[in-house]
């Protein structure tokens, strides 16, 4: 369209022409579109008959003058060659020789006709010279080339053209000829038609009159079409005609200056002139209000609904009017219509009702003004709009509905004044409003409290920041509650509790503060009281549980020296009376021991005190430990001890062991002692198991008297046993359940009764334990095990019942018989022969060794099992006798899984790694040498608390420094050099815990190394324990001392000083040998440098209880040392690692036995290093 | 003595000039270079109008190129010593040979072999079909495309009527319009002028493989100026704008765009050799 556009301005104006042009740019390109395609052809057909041509030519020539060529007669070939030449298109032919020579023939004639030189050269560009190898016989004679004439080729092509072109010219003029004549008459009826326009719009002449005859259809129908329209128009005209007459409104047409040229019938109504007088009139002076100078023409605009004020014969005329602008030819304005009614009345009519508006606007805003008064101002926007009436009915529901809530106020405040002392203040504290009671009970008359202060009544109890918060709480719009005790005019205090609530202002701030008091003054004379008495009875509690623990003390330590003097007693040389004597005042002493940690304990509970340790340990042997105590009594009473322990139950456990000891003790001696005949069985089951928590029952269930059900619930209580004869009966404290339920709760667990009187009592606990992958590890059962035969044999259904199961479980095959006669008819007569034979020691009719020698005869020849028996602790069997009874082990009940477990793998031969535990059992080892020997500081005040350590420091081999008092054990160490520091909590001169913080700041000062330092004191409290820590001791013991836990903490000392348990590991052939040379080049260094510092991270992060980052710290010196090959220093930090996991910081001898060994490997290293120089 | 002086020093400048004159006129001398017309005038000309002027710019050797309107041609410009550099393979036969032209380069291509086909459509299946029938050529000097093929036909008996296309292109043209039953030729140009025109065939015949043309040079040429030329054929793989300007000319052709120059000694062509030796007389 873009490029079109310009074109349309070369396009003629007359239709005439426009066809005629079209006409003749359609012939003009047709005539050259033929004329080119036609030059086309004949072009290629041109070129395409002379190549072929030539072709043939040059192959006939080429054939006629291969004879002449062969045998060298060039005349003739040059002859041949003028022939061919003669009426070809060829300039020239040539026969060219190998050698170069040619014959050469050219045409020379004058061409009739010269083409021009575009279409010569565009025809010599197509045509090539033609070459033809003349070879007879394959052998090259010489070649044959014809060249092309491209004169009379393209003088051939251009007659051609030339008589074409001249053709098509003849003919494109004698077409545009024809066709102009007709053209001009057929559409020239439409110019004809211009000339009778002003007929034609005067609707006077049928326009059909002015078509030729022979006019087209077309047109013929356009002209119809044209009458039509002018027709039309003319019947238009005459109805708006009479629409303008009939109309009521005035209608006026004016001239583009405004003077009248029309004016309907109502227009001369309106404006009270006939038309002939309003004609010519200028509409300005018809309605002088519409504004504009004469001369003027009036605005272009036109407008709609303008009101005209006409003051005509001093008569006021109101006109609504209306301008629309006329345009003619060419837009350009012709006139205007103006249409004006006559709205004279209804403009009266309009002006009184806006007055009698105006009147009901203004009482309507009026009683707005009330009602915005009296509503707040998010509701008064929905009130009522402009409804009068709806306004007033508003108001006066209000009115009503405020009359109401005061009423229901004032009942409100004659109520709360009945109960409670009302007081208003401004926001400056002024008192503006007090009711009676407040006026009571302050003293002051209302008239002498208004307007005063409201301090007036402050007590002076209260410190200023008591009334400044009250202050900052009501001043900041909140409500204050709280007990304040005011002064009454007279001086008496009254304690209130009051709630101050502040009421806002306009402003935001509060404006009011009203405060609702209650009197509690009785009140808070009662609790003054209670507070009294309640800390009288603390101080009084707190006095007996000091009594209770220094009586403990003071009891303990004498007990301390009456039981390690008689064991070293009993260790010599004795009479058996003696001895018998002595084993009473031990067995009394620790009786009176077990009363007063009763009492102790009752008292720690009764305190809040009562606390569990977690430290890791071997259930099973703390069980069977604690049950090997109590077997004695069991024997001695001939009751059946026996022990049976899940499975599933982890060994290595963490908790309390010598709680859980305790509580056994507790629950087992309760049953060994409430039962005459029969056994008690303690069972352990693994009720749930977590990652690292385990939750445990433990049961023990006796034969004996019972307990009824009325008192199952009492017997937990302090000082209560099922009754006061059991007291008489069997004696105790009447405080063990207590302390065992109070011990229990601890561990996290319960504990409860099922009993039947006269059939026996079954006491049920469980306890949490916490586990690990430690404790996890249980007994491996070998293989060689599997499918063993066995025969038990006990009169104790239970034991026989436990025996088995344990068997079955390991995958031997068990056989229970009850009877020594059915053990023997089994052994014998068994179609397959028992391997091992586990006989009870005791059984009526023949014990279990006389059975054992009875399968020693020769008709158990090839079917005589093995023989374990199985005791109650009773004297042990001489050698000689065991093995001529052919007693392979012998073990004492109650029997633990491990310990059996050990001793058919002894029986068995099978792998002794589950023997183990059996090593580990082994009794009397606190009655051991030591292996190596220690030089111990020994700082006790107490005379026969020294002569019992010296005695069983020296009978272990230790060397012993004395020192009576903190003081001198201070001394001591700075004299001399030692292993290990005994220290006494509390001593004259100088306490165990100055002592030790004195020892440690000079060793920190002094850099040199740290001594172990473990406390003895009989200060039971848990609270000692962590003061002796904290003061910077390593460890702790409490008296009387337990001689095997003091054995145990002074070897392994012992093992760390002197490395005897590890040094047997050669670092520096483990470098050697194991160790990757290129990755000890590259770390050694590095490690000499770093591991001081690890271990001081360690000591430090113990010393913080951090156990994590002791747990990090001693993973990574774990990875290095594994990295040096170096396993027991490795295996140490191992250790560390896993109890730091659980939580244990306690480690300072594992930390001192590491260090010792890393000492050993960085020696080594350095060595090493300085040898091969194979450090960078 | 300043005559005699005088006599030396204007000898010297005459021995001189006279050796420096033929190396100016070495270097003035225009040489013209005549490929064997495969593909037609125009898509030759395209062909090898970059590679003549990238060689004559490298070796410094003028170089026109001369394409003939046949196969034909190029051996009428040697057999009239009106060109010095050919690409053919028509100069094999015995007595060609003895005209002195040698071989110093061919084109790397796959192994050619001359074909006898029909259009993929076509009901003929075996070439005793053809006989009597037309089958086109390129020229009668085409010798993979058309003495191959026809000494072929003889062997067999089958007598053809044999139709010239020019070149390759015009013969298969007759081949696709219908005008001839069968077409002899260069398996190589066959397969360029399908892949260009999108046609397909059947291969009715084919011969033993033979090296694509070889790179010639006229006896009366100058072993620098030849070794020049040779030396710009076979360098232009190895610099990149002739390798630029050989992928883009073999991509017109239809021809795989590594297809290089490499140096021959013409020991390769003892194919064409031994076809002379055994050819019909009227083929040879």
């Amino acid at each position: 369209m873009g490029v079109a556009r310009p074109l349309l301005g070369l396009l003629p104006k007359s239709l005439v022409a426009r066809v005629y042009a079209l006409y003749s740019a359609t012939l003009l390109t047709f005539v050259g579109v033929g004329l080119a395609l036609f030059y086309h052809y004949q072009f290629i057909q041109a070129i395409e008959d002379a190549q072929v041509a030539a072709g043939t030519l040059s192959e006939v020539v080429a054939q006629t003058v291969s004879d002449s060529v062969v045998i060298g007669d060039y005349d003739t070939v040059k002859r041949t060659l003028d022939k061919a030449m003669f009426g070809s298109r060829f300039e020239s032919a040539a026969y060219i020789d190998l050698r170069g020579g040619s014959v050469r023939v050219e045409r020379d004639l004058p061409l009739a006709v010269v083409p021009p030189a575009w279409l010569t050269e565009r025809i010599a560009a197509r045509l090539y010279e033609v070459n033809r190898n003349i070879s007879v016989g394959g052998r090259d004679y010489g070649i044959l080339r014809l060249t092309f004439d491209a004169d009379v080729v393209a003088a051939d092509l251009w007659v051609l053209l030339r008589a074409s072109l001249l053709g098509a010219l003849a003919s494109l003029i004698g077409g545009l000829v024809l066709i102009r004549i007709p053209l001009a008459r057929w559409l020239g009826n439409l110019d004809r038609l211009r000339q009778y326009e002003s007929e034609i719009e005067a609707g006077t002449m049928d326009v059909r009159q002015v078509l030729a005859d022979d006019a087209p259809i077309e047109i013929r129908r356009t002209f119809e079409l044209f009458n039509r329209a002018a027709t039309s128009l003319q019947q238009e005209r005459e109805q708006a005609a009479v629409t303008l007459a009939a109309i009521a409104d005035g209608v006026l047409t004016t001239d583009c200056e405004g003077s009248v040229v029309y004016a309907n019938p109502a227009a001369t109504r309106i404006f009270g002139e006939p038309e002939e007088s309003l004609r010519g009139r200028n509409v300005r002076d018809l309605l002088p209000a519409m504004g504009g100078s004469d001369g003027e023409a009036l605005p272009l605009a036109e407008w709609t609904a303008l009101r005209v004020d006409v003051h005509a014969d001093s008569k006021r005329m109101v006109l609504d009017t209306s301008l629309a602008p006329i345009f003619g030819r060419d837009t350009r304005l012709a006139g205007f219509v103006l249409a004006c009614r006559d709205v004279t009345k209804s403009f009266q009519l309009e002006e009184q009702l806006r007055v009698q508006l105006n009147a009901r606007e203004t009482a309507l805003n009026a009683l707005r003004d009330v009602l915005r008064g009296m509503l707040p101002a998010d509701q008064f926007a929905d009130t009522g709009g402009d409804d009068i009436e709806a306004v007033s009915r508003l108001i006066g529901t209000l009115v009503r509905e405020r009359e109401a809530s005061r009423r229901a106020l004032d009942n409100q405040q004659f109520a709360l004044d009945q109960h409670a002392i009302v007081s208003v203040t401004d926001r400056n504290g002024r008192i503006i409003y007090a009711n009676d009671r407040f006026s009571d009970i302050s003293g002051y008359s209302r008239e002498e409290l208004l307007g005063r202060d409201h301090r007036v009544l402050k007590s002076g109890l209260h410190p200023p920041e008591f009334y400044e918060n009250m202050w900052q709480a009501i001043s900041h719009g909140e409500v204050w509650r709280g007990e304040i005790c005011n002064r009454s005019k007279g001086g008496s205090l009254h304690w209130m509790r009051a709630t101050i609530v502040p009421f806002q202002g306009a402003d935001g701030r509060p404006e009011q503060y009203i405060a609702i008091r209650t009197d509690i003054t009785e009140r808070k004379k009662t609790e003054d009281a209670l507070q009294k008495a309640k800390e009288a009875a603390e101080l009084a509690n707190r006095a007996k549980s000091d009594f209770l623990a220094n009586m403990s003390h003071e009891i303990r330590t004498p007990m301390n020296a009456v039981i390690g003097m008689t064991e070293l007693v009993l260790d010599t040389e004795l009479s058996s009376e003696q001895r018998e004597h002595l084993n009473i005042v031990k067995s009394s002493a620790e009786s009176l021991l077990t009363v007063i940690n009763d009492i102790l304990d009752f008292s720690r509970i009764e305190a809040g005190k009562l606390s569990v340790e977690c430290v890791d340990f071997d259930f099973g042997r703390t069980l069977s430990d604690t049950l090997r105590g109590l077997a004695i009594d069991a024997r001695s009473k001939n009751l059946e001890l026996l022990s049976d322990i899940e499975s599933r139950m982890p060994r290595r456990v963490r908790g309390d062991p010598t709680r859980l000891r305790q509580i056994l003790v507790n629950l087992v001696g309760n049953a060994l002692k409430f039962t005459e005949r029969g056994e008690v069985v303690v069972r352990v089951r693994l009720l749930e198991r977590g990652a690292n928590q385990a939750l445990v029952q433990l049961s023990v269930a006796d034969t004996g008297i019972g307990i009824p059900r009325a008192k199952q619930e009492q017997i937990f209580d302090a000082f209560t046993q099922a009754d006061t004869s059991t007291t008489r009966k069997y004696g105790g404290t009447g405080l063990g359940l207590t302390i065992t339920r109070k011990l229990v709760q601890l561990m996290g667990g319960r504990i409860w009764l099922e009993s039947e009187p006269g059939k026996g009592s079954t006491f049920h606990f469980t306890v949490r334990l916490g586990t690990d992958a430690v404790g996890a590890v249980v007994s491996v059962v070998p293989a060689q095990l599997a499918g063993k035969r066995v025969l038990v044999v006990d009169d104790n259904a239970a034991n026989r019942e436990i025996l088995c199961a344990r068997l079955d479980e390991w995958g031997l095959q068990s056989t229970a018989v009850a009877a020594p006669e059915a053990a023997l008819e089994a052994a014998q007569s068994s179609p397959d022969r028992y391997e091992c034979a586990l006989l009870d020691a005791v059984m009526p009719g023949m014990d279990g060794y006389v059975l054992a020698e009875r399968m020693q005869a020769p008709e158990f020849d090839g079917r005589r099992p093995r023989i374990i028996v199985l005791s109650s602790a009773g004297p042990a069997l001489d050698a000689e006798r065991a093995a001529a009874s052919g007693i392979a082990e012998s073990l004492n009940k109650p029997i633990a899984a491990d310990e059996l477990l050990a001793a058919l793998c002894r029986v068995f031969e099978a792998d002794p790694m589950a023997a183990v535990a059996q090593g580990a059992a082994a009794p009397g080892r606190a009655a051991q040498k030591s292996d190596n020997t220690l030089d111990v500081l020994l700082v006790e005040d107490h005379p026969i608390n020294q002569k019992l350590a010296q005695s069983l420091l020296e009978k272990w081999g230790h060397r012993t420094t004395l020192a009576n008092n903190g003081r001198e054990g201070l001394e001591a160490w700075r004299t001399g050099r030692f292993d290990v520091v005994l220290m006494d909590m509390q001593m004259p001169v100088m306490s165990g815990i100055e002592a030790t913080q004195a020892i440690r700041q000079i060793e920190a000062a002094s850099g040199q190394g740290r001594v172990p330092i473990i406390a003895m004191t009989a200060n039971a409290m848990e609270s000692d324990r962590g003061a002796c820590l904290a003061a910077g001791m390593d460890d702790y013991l409490s008296k009387p001392i337990n001689a095997a836990e003091l054995k145990l903490r002074l070897d392994r000392l012992g093992a760390a000083k002197s490395g005897i348990t590890l040094s047997n590991f050669d670092y520096a052939q483990a470098l050697e040998n194991d160790v990757d040379q290129e990755i000890l080049e590259l770390i050694a260094d590095a490690f000499l440098d770093a591991y001081p510092a690890d271990l001081k991270q360690l000591r430090e992060a113990m010393a913080a209880g951090n156990s994590e980052t002791v747990m990090r710290t001693a993973h990574t010196l774990k990875g290095i040392l594994a990295q040096f090959e170096a396993r027991p220093a490795a295996a140490l930090a191992r250790d560390i690692e896993v109890r730091a996991r659980s939580g244990t910081v306690d480690l300072a001898l594992e930390v001192d036995q590491l260090e010792c060994e890393i000492e050993r490997l960085a020696s080594c290293l350095q060595k090493y290093c300085k040898a091969g120089a194979h450090c960078a | 003595m300043y005559l005699r002086w005088s006599r030396f020093a204007l000898a010297t400048l005459c021995v001189l000039a006279a050796m420096e004159a033929p190396a100016a006129s070495a270097a003035d001398t225009v040489y013209h270079f005549s490929p064997v017309n495969q593909y037609g005038i125009n898509l030759t000309a395209a062909y090898w109008n970059p590679i003549i002027n990238y060689v004559a710019e490298k070796s410094g050797v003028k170089l026109v190129l001369k394409i003939g309107r046949t196969s034909a041609d190029t051996t009428s410009y040697v057999l009239a010593n009106e060109v010095e550099f050919v690409f053919s393979n028509h100069l094999f036969s015995p007595e060609r040979e003895q005209m002195g032209w040698k071989v110093f380069g061919r084109r790397d291509t796959p192994p050619a072999h001359g074909q006898i086909i029909v259009p993929d459509d076509s009901p003929v299946q075996k070439l005793q079909e053809l006989k009597g029938q037309e089958v086109a050529f390129a020229g009668p000097e085409a010798l993979i495309a058309y003495k191959f093929p026809y000494a072929h036909l003889l062997s067999l008996g089958i007598d053809v009527k044999v139709v010239f296309g020019g070149n390759q292109d015009g013969a298969l043209a007759q081949l696709y319009s219908g005008k001839v039953k069968a077409a002899g030729g260069n398996s190589q140009l066959l397969e360029g002028y399908a892949r260009r025109e999108s046609r397909k065939y059947r291969v009715l015949w084919s011969s033993e493989p033979v090296y694509d043309l070889a790179l010639m040079a006229s006896a009366k040429v100058p072993e620098q100026d030849r070794k020049a030329v040779a030396d710009a054929f076979v360098g232009m793989s190895k610099d990149p704008r002739g390798r630029e300007i050989l992928s883009t000319a073999s991509a017109s052709v239809g021809l795989p765009l590594s297809t290089a120059f490499i140096p021959s000694t013409g020991t390769e062509y003892g194919a064409y050799r031994r076809f002379y030796q055994n050819a019909p007389t009227n083929l040879r």
